[in-house]
């Protein structure tokens, strides 16, 4: 299930890099979970209505933020959460949260990406390499973290012939700097193609794609 | 009926959850507008105090309504003109109302903190018999589906082309009989025919309904009396609940966080 939330405006400046801060509201609305430590079962996008002001962000007309998640139970969780704190950060607060049913998107279907999307690739030296929409090799990366994250999430069989990969006849593609606590990625913002089973698309759908899904990068629209 | 909770100042001090289920489509409007009833996905505060007020029996009509919040007020005002109440919205106007002029008078004893979950909804249009009154004559002439059928030569030759109904100073109003036995091509006023058409006409409207897939959930404060008060009211209701329509029906149920 996918909830989308509506955000009061801020009241104080939104930092550039507030990704993980967001990280940690939805930890807060989760309270203990598996889903801190291990595999994220979930991914969530960026605050939409932003405008650059001076040294941060202005949400003047609030934001809307999306949260995807393939477990009811920890939709639930979250929602539980957001009732008992619905704070957000800078004096932002969620005041609605409207629920959508994952759509059936049949065997193939284009996403655009609700953020960016990070993929790397190891090197033999042990260091790894960040791996663009440009790159073909990000394909095959794209393909294998998301095999993973299906198999995680109990799509044994489907996530055998499942394939991710990015849209490269999107003419605004581009890459994109994001800062996660100090560290910086160089990830993509560019449509992803997800074939498979339908089953195995809607969780794409819902898990997003690349790596950090956890950290808000590759969340789908 | 008791409305006693009124007398206590609103201190909202209960945290709680309307929890709404619809057993029905629902079609939410919240203002009056022309031809195309737009349905909302979600309720306004004032239908759910609406609702809620039928929960609880409170059938007041505007008349009664407004003399029962003065006669309330007066009371209340009398015991709290010398405390911290003395001017406080409680005691000096009306709770804020709907745009078709209810006013609830739950309205400062309960309110909406704002946070609300609205589940996934489908959404279609039907067609909806509005009930439309015509004093100028003009509506019912096109909207009404019934007249009296003494009339029913002159209807035939307007739709002909044959009358030309009208409201401009051209048109001469005619009793109905001079309507019937009068030439082709004369201008009528819509007024000639207003005596055989019904009071009321009913006219078929597109309005917009919604199926939600899942709850609704509303987070609210209340007052403890009032809190009580709609705990036992929604766990057995005085009328059936409604929301938008009187066949929008829904289930109800309060719980406290």
């Amino acid at each position: 299930m996918r909830l989308h939330l509506k955000l009061s405006p801020n009241t104080a400046p939104v930092p550039f890099d507030h990704l993980h801060w967001l990280t940690g509201v939805l930890h807060k609305w989760l309270g203990k979970n598996e889903a801190h430590d291990g595999l994220s079962l979930y991914s969530f996008g960026w605050l939409g209505g932003a405008k650059p002001v001076g040294e941060g962000l202005q949400f003047a007309g609030g934001a809307e933020w999306r949260v995807s998640f393939v477990s009811d139970d920890l939709s639930d969780r979250l929602r539980a959460g957001i009732r008992q704190d619905p704070t957000v950060l800078a004096g932002m607060r969620v005041y609605e949260i409207r629920e959508q049913i994952t759509p059936g998107f049949g065997p193939a279907a284009r996403f655009l990406v609700d953020g960016a999307v990070l993929t790397r690739q190891n090197r033999d030296d042990g260091g790894r390499d960040h791996l663009t929409y440009e790159n073909e090799a990000a394909d095959e990366t794209l393909t294998r973290t998301l095999r993973t994250r299906l198999d995680a999430a109990g799509l044994v069989d489907d996530a055998r012939q499942t394939t991710a990969r990015f849209d490269r006849t999107y003419d605004k593609a581009r890459t994109k700097l994001v800062t996660l606590k100090g560290t910086r990625y160089r990830a993509s913002e560019c449509p992803v193609i997800i074939e498979g089973t339908p089953a195995a698309v809607q969780a794409a759908w819902l898990l997003g794609v690349g790596e950090l899904t956890g950290m808000g990068l590759g969340a789908l629209k | 009926m008791t409305l006693d909770f009124f007398l206590e100042p609103p201190e909202r001090t209960v945290r709680g959850e309307l929890v709404v289920e619809a057993l029905s489509p629902l079609s939410m409007v919240s203002a009056q507008p022309g031809s195309y009833y737009r349905g909302a996905t979600a309720p306004s505060d004032a239908m759910l105090l609406g609702m809620l007020e039928n929960a609880l029996g409170w059938h007041l009509g505007p008349i009664d309504r407004k003399a029962a919040l003065k006669s309330l007020r007066k009371q209340a005002k009398k015991a709290h003109s010398k405390t911290e109440w003395a001017d406080s919205p409680w005691l000096a106007d009306d709770p804020m109302g709907s745009d078709s002029g209810f006013v609830s008078l739950l309205g400062h004893h309960l309110a909406f903190d704002g946070l609300r979950e609205i589940p996934q909804t489908l959404s279609y249009d039907d067609l909806w018999a509005r009930l439309q009154r015509d004093p100028d004559g003009r509506t019912f002439f096109n909207g009404s589906r019934r007249y009296d059928a003494r009339i029913e030569s002159a209807i035939t030759r307007a739709k002909q082309g044959r009358l030309s109904f009208g409201d401009r100073s051209a048109h001469e109003t005619l009793s109905p009989d001079e309507v019937v036995r009068a030439p082709d091509e004369s201008p009528v006023h819509y007024k000639s025919l207003r005596g055989r058409f019904p009071t009321y006409s009913v006219s078929p409207t597109p309005r917009g309904y919604v199926v939600p897939l899942g709850e609704y959930r509303f987070g609210a404060s209340a007052t403890p009396d009032v809190a009580d008060l709609l705990a036992a009211a929604l766990e057995d209701p005085a009328a059936p609940l409604y929301l938008g329509s009187n066949d929008g029906w829904v289930d109800a149920r309060w719980e406290v966080l």
